[in-house]
């Protein structure tokens, strides 16, 4: 569910839209953090909530969400910097497709653990 | 009982008698339970492996028309069943007690396949091993390596901290991973598609004519080791990472009258080598890409 909305997000700023609002210096991403965010924190609370969760692949799925945490600032820090900076845009992009592919992997594993 | 298994069990044990064997391991005791099963096929089989569970999945080939399946699962909390409907066989394992933990959960399988068999495979740790099969594959892991060997076929890897080594690959292949790095070696691969997060890339081989070839990597390194006789069009792009070219002297202008330039955002290498018959684009975010000759 969280990677249909996200696509949709991403998807749905066409880069004349983009341009604008860059112009209005706006974030064009501000949507897409909020529902990833938001699914971030429900996730924490599933987890809180799980007797399950310990084994190492829900380490390695916590360690990756780290990482790809990492990697969206420094990317945002680029962006935010050169706005017009296409291949750091694309790289932004992807990692945010690819944390809600990794929350709905960590969604799922906690809904079929409990 | 998960409902889904009922659902499945209620739908599928109807037609058992038009052909559907499904086949539960079960087990007395609580010890490492090994099994065996024996499945005739006709054509080119499907192979579905479906482990909930930890473990290794081992694929090898043989010259019979048949798939041998053999597993192993270290409790009576995952549970194991087969299915074959004509040439598909699926294996799937299942939680079936939620206080079972990362040991308990356990389960190997070995599979003895028909050289052209199709293969989905997905497992959460342990390594994916897969050895002479032509087919397509479709292999997910969440921390487990995936190593394949002389496989061909169109080729979809998905890892998320698990790393992939193909050697003597053929066809197509993709790769997706966050934190897995990928190594592709002697390849035989007319289309490539390579993308980590923070994982690196080895490209060492032979470009196929009219191949592409599209390997990006956000943190890591991403090397291109290619050889003397190799033809092919180079567009390498880096936004704050470097760009290391050890084979200048085997890069020229592009020939084909398409002038390249870099953003001014971003680094950039283009150029031809040889007749620029192949198509090989490399990125990175941050990190290194490097373009060598091999010896």
């Amino acid at each position: 569910m969280v990677m249909i909305v996200v696509a949709f997000l991403l998807g749905s700023q066409p880069r004349d839209q983009v341009r604008q609002v860059q112009q209005t210096q706006e974030d064009p991403y501000a949507s897409t953090v909020t529902v990833l965010s938001q699914q971030e924190h429900d996730l924490a609370n599933m987890q809180l909530a799980s007797t399950a969760g310990n084994s190492a692949v829900d380490a390695s799925l916590r360690q990756n969400l780290e990482q790809v945490n990492e990697f969206i600032a420094d990317c945002e820090r680029r962006v935010k910097e050169e706005p017009s900076d296409e291949l750091a845009r694309e790289y932004l992009t992807n990692a945010y497709q690819q944390k809600a592919q990794l929350l709905s992997a960590m969604m799922d594993r906690g809904g079929s653990l409990n | 009982m998960k409902l889904s298994t009922v659902l499945r069990r209620s739908a599928i044990l109807p037609v058992i008698g038009a052909g559907v064997l499904l086949s539960p391991w079960m087990a007395a005791n609580a010890a490492p339970q090994r099994v065996e099963k024996h499945f005739t096929v006709k054509g080119r089989p499907v192979v579905v492996i479906r482990n909930v569970g930890n473990g290794r999945i081992e694929v090898k080939s043989w010259k019979n028309s048949e798939v041998v399946v053999t597993g192993t699962k270290a409790s009576e909390k995952i549970a194991v069943e087969t299915e074959q409907a004509g040439d598909r066989i699926d294996v799937t394992s299942s939680i079936v007690d939620s206080t079972a933990n990362a040991r308990e959960m356990e389960a190997n399988f070995q599979l003895t396949v028909p050289e052209e068999t199709e293969l989905q495979l997905k497992t959460q740790t342990g390594l994916i091993y897969v050895e002479q099969v032509t087919g397509d594959m479709t292999l997910d892991s969440v921390a487990g390596d995936v190593h394949l060997k002389e496989v061909s076929g169109y080729i979809i890897v998905t890892t998320t901290g698990g790393s992939l080594v193909c050697t003597q690959c053929a066809g197509k292949l993709e790769f997706s991973s966050i934190s897995g790095s990928a190594q592709v070696l002697q390849p035989t691969l007319s289309n490539v598609k390579l993308r980590t997060m923070t994982g690196n890339i080895l490209f060492d081989g032979d470009f196929v004519h009219t191949g592409l070839y599209s390997m990006r990597s956000g943190k890591g390194l991403v090397e291109v080791r290619f050889s003397g006789s190799d033809s092919f069009d180079l567009n390498a792009q880096t936004a704050t990472g470097t760009v290391d070219n050890q084979a200048a002297q085997y890069l020229k202008p592009d020939s084909h009258g398409v002038k390249h330039m870099a953003s001014k955002f971003s680094k950039g290498l283009f150029g031809t080598v040889g007749m620029g018959f192949a198509k090989v684009e490399l990125s990175s975010y941050s990190g290194t890409i490097r373009i060598l000759k091999r010896d």
